[in-house]
């Protein structure tokens, strides 16, 4: 047995039966004994297969990929929203986003999941939209919110029109996605009434609409 | 729970995702080696595994199952791709200079001890993807290579003879490492 053999029959015998002994005959592995660079050869090559066996699946998706998945499935109708009483919440399907951080995303068996994903959106869009306000936005954020019972989404755009046409058009759009997230709570309030999420989440919507009436009076001078 | 996802029901599903999501991207993430692609393979293995759970008759642990369905993924979008990578008919020719070089009468201090877990997977993301791919599926995921033969439609000779060309690259990759540090 010399090296150039041995090297031919290396990746016949490298992983052997397991027992870490190789599987050549023993005039094969003899020559391990005799030869170092065959032996070093030999040593490393199982420790690489053995290193690699041991590396962990711990690699974790940048993105949230769960809202993705569960729009598709739920779009070909494999799967269905549950409520906490393992009632389907309806066919209402709302649209999905990729949460931008892991504080939003989505918790199994919480029933007002489907609003997050929506809610993140909101508050993304609402960062946009508020750092294009003079320092207004930080004010706001800090006054206590309130239910805007007294305006009308309509009174406010008008009143934001009349100073630039260009906020009220940002405006507009703020205000049907926040609109869309309170529809989407009320809908999972009204399916699930003793849900306390899908209440706190309502709650939220309409937080999040008082906040973008005061930003937008705030910034018109009022 | 598996039960309860065949029957629908989303909060299930949702727990599998996440109790699998990180074998499942890291199976498509080593098999890739980027990350991008590799989240898109992972949200496409899920779909599959989802629209097929209904089937999922036990015969087989659910991981070897999800495992399986996750490698066919990414090997089907690999052919798709016909990314280049090493011929399968390859032979160990020391001339090829994209193969792995022999280097056997060359004295180097063992490997063990000297690299750790991030040195060898950066080895691994640095083989070519021919190589990367036989390597992943029988050292990392544990395939045998009749499995791997059937899976990728090449001979049990080539697959072994891939892995060892893999190795042999991966220790040159890491000796080369070792020698700049």
């Amino acid at each position: 047995m010399n090296c150039q053999v041995f090297e031919e029959i290396l990746p016949e015998i490298i992983d052997g039966d397991g027992d870490g002994d190789g599987g050549g005959t023993p005039e094969q592995m003899a020559h391990l004994t005799t030869c170092t660079d065959c032996a070093t050869l030999w040593a490393d090559l199982r420790f690489i297969a053995d290193e690699a066996a041991a590396l962990p699946a711990d690699y974790e998706p940048v993105t949230d990929l769960w809202p993705g998945i569960a729009l598709q499935l739920q779009q070909e109708g494999v799967i269905r929203p549950q409520s906490a009483h393992g009632e389907a919440a309806g066919a209402t399907v709302i649209p999905f986003v990729r949460p931008a951080t892991a504080s939003t995303r989505v918790r199994p068996g919480f029933s007002a999941k489907w609003l997050m994903p929506l809610a993140a959106m909101l508050v993304l869009g609402l960062g946009t939209y508020m750092a294009v306000l003079s320092g207004t936005s930080k004010d706001a954020r800090v006054n206590t919110p309130v239910r805007p019972a007294a305006a009308s989404d309509e009174s406010v755009l008008s009143h934001v029109a009349a100073q630039s046409p260009e906020k009220a058009s940002r405006l507009r759009t703020h205000l049907q996605q926040v609109n869309a997230y309170i529809a989407a709570a009320k809908h999972t309030v009204d399916t699930n009434p003793n849900d306390a999420e899908a209440s706190e989440a309502l709650r939220d919507a309409y937080n999040q609409k008082a906040m973008v009436y005061e930003v937008a009076y705030a910034d018109s001078g009022q | 729970m598996i039960a309860r996802a065949q029957q629908g029901d989303a909060a299930a599903f949702q727990m599998l995702y996440e109790a699998h999501k990180r074998r499942v991207y890291s199976i498509c993430l080593r098999m890739v080696n980027n990350t991008a692609e590799a989240e898109d393979l992972t949200q496409e293995a899920f779909l599959q595994l989802f629209r097929k759970i209904a089937t999922f008759r036990g015969e087989s642990a659910f991981t070897t199952w999800l495992h399986r369905m996750s490698v066919n993924v990414v090997l089907m979008k690999l052919r798709k791709k016909s990314l280049p990578e090493v011929s399968l008919d390859e032979t160990l020719d020391p001339q090829n200079e994209d193969g792995p070089k022999r280097d056997i009468g060359k004295r180097d201090d063992r490997l063990a001890g000297s690299i750790d877990r991030v040195t060898l997977e950066w080895a691994i993301a640095e083989l070519p993807a021919g190589y990367r791919k036989i390597f992943v599926l029988h050292d990392v995921d544990g395939y045998e290579h009749n499995e791997i033969a059937t899976m990728i439609g090449c001979s049990i000779g080539n697959s072994k003879s891939q892995l060892h060309k893999a190795r042999m690259k991966l220790r040159e990759l890491l000796q080369q490492k070792n020698s700049r540090m």
